[in-house]
């Protein structure tokens, strides 16, 4: 068969995922490899990560200790790997793949030992949400984040001899007899290019901008029409759709790891700090709907607001909410580092004046002319309004059973309110693997030279990401990566 | 018009490994092309066809990086390594130059990433040099050099032989696709040593490129607010701000 070129391996996807298996075939093994990026820039979703998920880690084995900041609360721990493996049992009640999860697990903490010999230090291991006593132990938080990571993992790709391709988007895979032999893709000039390859790993991150893949898989109705984007990412399903062609199974696809957002801004704005927080929160028919706790978990949130029908919900605040927020005791829960925790938004009112133009803030100085502006009946806002206060009074949520700590009376005008929507981070999970991370058919054989790595990956997820592990995204993009291509060298080597 | 378009003879800085006893290291690091390597492609493509561009790059790293962009040859001298000593990898790539032939120009990015280099160069071939240079143009047997100055930008028509110096003023716009790249790997490369140039010895070594951007960062212990208020006001006034 004849290809433009010839490469061992050929890696689909810029990311953590691809770069680490890129990076590990070019560093263990004589194999030539190169990556194709569809973007300008390598990096995919992991340039948003906030943190790595790793268990029995060196980070973790060195904590708590006097010279690190942060040591756990009383109760709380690092865990085993069989904890972590277990955690993704239970959460998804069961439609984990254990093979997946203990490879992943068991190999986390190489990972961030990696990840150090590259240059990165790690201030803390914890959790994300303050509040969230569910959650383990694993959330190794880098300094410089992901973008950081994904500069340095590129930078080890190229200096241990990875091609990186960008502007190249793979387009579909070559087989014969009934093995990947190949890749076509487009580069950057255009031209089609036929890639041999010996092995070829999907690492493109999902479907959680495709919209039509997210109506045909997602159980979350109406989410492809109310997803807002809150952050630039490009993940269409390529991977899926190419590993479908030569007959993978899909499995356990449509979990999609969703966050709240204020329509129109930024994660870590002000506005959106303080439309997250666990204020009152109603739909468009002026209704309370959740113990709006659930901020804790923004997996949770997101399923939340994503499941209203129009995918809408106001977090109505009054002004002392507000003051409280922009300069007296911040934030009551946080968002990673898009939120910290505790923390005042200092430019709170000034944003909310901005996006009350663009209809994804509101203010009045009535109850009334609240609903009006937010466009919801008035006398059941009202009547929401009056007995959510009576239950801040009484310090008991009988209705929806809000903790008391969050219980903030909505009761001193001007009264605001700020349109929140829900947002596709990534989608999570699509293609059937094994314990190795080859693809698999329906009959659960591999597909012979096809992997997929990272987050279009199955084997983790249920129905919804699982924030109790904090970090699994980034983690098993890194470490997927990296044992796909250990397997690929003990089959080519 | 021959023009020798040098890239890729230092490292860079960002894979510097910097412990916290101020050793540092590169671990595994190859030269890179530096952010004004373009721009000095850039010049090679103004003043002459690409049949009389060469490309000259000294050590690892893949050394089709200006055949993908133009050049019709590369010299590599491969043992010529870009380490603290900028004079050893300047009379590397002179003596690649003059290998090359009858080179009238020489193009460099104006790189901070080592500044010594581009100097040492100018000084091992003895010729003429322009800094922050943005473009640059044949003219008969004349270069036409479009140089930035703080003032603005001046007009230069000089004769050669002479090295420009290269300045980017953005990202490179069109980095080459897998096609042109692969394409590249075929051009000739003619891989010379040290030894097979006859290159000299440099004469010392570089112990850095720029001074500090400034005065090292004093940091208060907030523990007791009281008392980092008393150890801030005798700062400011040891700094003689207050």
């Amino acid at each position: 068969m004849a290809f433009d070129v010839e490469y061992d391996v050929v890696c689909i996807g810029g990311g953590g995922s691809g770069k680490s298996a890129a990076y590990t075939i070019a560093t263990e093994s004589d194999l030539s490899v190169c990556v194709l990026e569809k973007l300008e820039n390598c990096g995919g979703s992991s340039i948003y990560a906030e943190g790595t998920c790793a268990s029995e880690s060196s980070e973790q084995a060195a904590r708590p200790h006097p010279d690190y900041p942060g040591e756990l609360p009383e109760g709380a721990h690092f865990p085993t790997h069989e904890e972590h493996v277990q955690r993704y049992i239970d959460y998804s009640h069961h439609r984990a793949n254990v093979e997946v999860a203990k490879a992943f697990a068991y190999n986390s903490s190489e990972t961030i030992d990696i990840y150090k010999g590259l240059g990165i230090e790690y201030t803390d291991v914890t959790i994300y949400a303050f509040d969230q006593p569910a959650e383990l132990y694993t959330f190794h938080r880098p300094e410089g984040l992901g973008q950081h990571c994904q500069d340095l993992l590129e930078r080890a790709c190229v200096n241990a001899g990875v091609d990186i391709f960008t502007n190249t988007p793979a387009q579909e895979l070559i087989t014969e007899d009934g093995k990947i032999v190949g890749v076509v893709a487009k580069d950057a000039d255009g031209n089609e290019m036929r890639i041999g390859a010996k092995a070829v790993v999907l690492a493109t991150g999902g479907f959680g901008n495709n919209m039509e893949m997210v109506e045909k898989y997602s159980w979350i109705p109406n989410i492809h029409k109310n997803h807002y984007q809150s952050v630039p990412t490009q993940n269409t399903g390529d991977g899926i759709r190419m590993a479908e062609s030569v007959g993978a199974h899909l499995k356990d696809i449509g979990a999609l790891m969703i966050i709240g957002c204020t329509e129109g801004r930024t994660l870590g704005s002000g506005i959106n700090g303080a439309g997250y927080q666990p204020n009152l929160w109603v739909d468009t028919k002026g209704k309370r709907f959740c113990n709006e706790a659930v901020a804790n978990s923004f997996a949770d949130t997101g399923n939340t607001i994503a499941m209203r029908d129009d995918g809408i919900v106001f977090s109505v605040m009054d002004e002392d909410t507000v003051t409280r927020l922009e300069s007296g005791t911040g934030s009551a829960v946080g968002l990673g580092d898009f939120i910290p925790i505790h923390k005042t938004m200092p430019t709170l009112r000034a944003e909310i004046e901005e996006a009350i133009p663009d209809g994804a803030a509101f203010k009045a100085d009535t109850i009334e002319g609240l609903a009006e502006a937010m466009g919801v009946d008035a006398e059941t806002f009202k009547a929401v309004v009056e007995k959510y206060n009576e239950a801040c009074d009484a310090g008991k949520d009988d209705e929806f059973m809000k903790p008391t700590k969050f219980l903030q009376p909505v009761r001193k005008a001007p009264f605001y309110a700020t349109k929140q929507r829900p947002s596709i981070l990534v989608s999570c999970g699509g293609i059937r693997i094994n314990g190795n991370f080859q693809v698999t058919d329906k009959d659960y054989v591999a597909i012979p030279g096809l992997y997929a790595v990272g987050m279009e990956a199955t084997g983790l997820f249920g129905d919804t990401y699982n924030l109790d592990v904090p970090g699994t995204a980034n983690g098993f993009a890194h470490t997927s990566g990296r044992l796909a291509a250990r397997h690929i060298i003990s089959t080519l080597a | 018009m021959k023009t020798a378009v040098v890239f890729k003879w230092c490292k860079d800085p960002q894979d510097a490994r910097v412990s916290a006893d101020g050793a540092v290291s590169w671990p595994g690091v190859k030269l890179s092309p530096t952010e004004d390597d373009p721009a000095a492609m850039d010049v090679a493509r103004g003043v002459s066809a690409e049949e009389d561009i060469v490309g000259v790059t000294i050590g690892d790293g893949k050394p089709e990086w200006a055949a993908a962009r133009g050049a019709a040859s590369t010299v590599v001298v491969e043992d010529a390594f870009g380490g603290p000593d900028g004079t050893a990898a300047a009379r590397a790539i002179a003596a690649a130059v003059k290998s090359a032939g009858d080179v009238d120009v020489v193009a460099i990015g104006d790189s901070d990433w080592d500044r010594g280099v581009v100097s040492a160069l100018v000084g091992a071939l003895g010729w003429k040099a322009y800094a922050n240079v943005t473009a640059a143009q044949a003219e008969g047997d004349d270069v036409r050099l479009t140089i930035k100055t703080p003032a603005g930008n001046r007009i230069v028509l000089a004769k050669p032989p002479m090295v420009v110096a290269a300045q980017a003023l953005s990202q490179e716009a069109n980095v080459p696709g897998m096609k042109q790249t692969l394409a590249a790997r075929k051009k000739p490369v003619a891989k010379e040593s040290v030894a097979s140039l006859g290159v000299a010895a440099g004469v010392g070594t570089s112990a850095g490129t720029r001074l500090p951007e400034g005065d090292a960062a004093i940091i208060f212990d907030g523990s007791d607010p009281s008392n980092a208020v008393a150890q801030l006001m005798d700062a400011l006034r040891g700094e003689g701000v207050l």
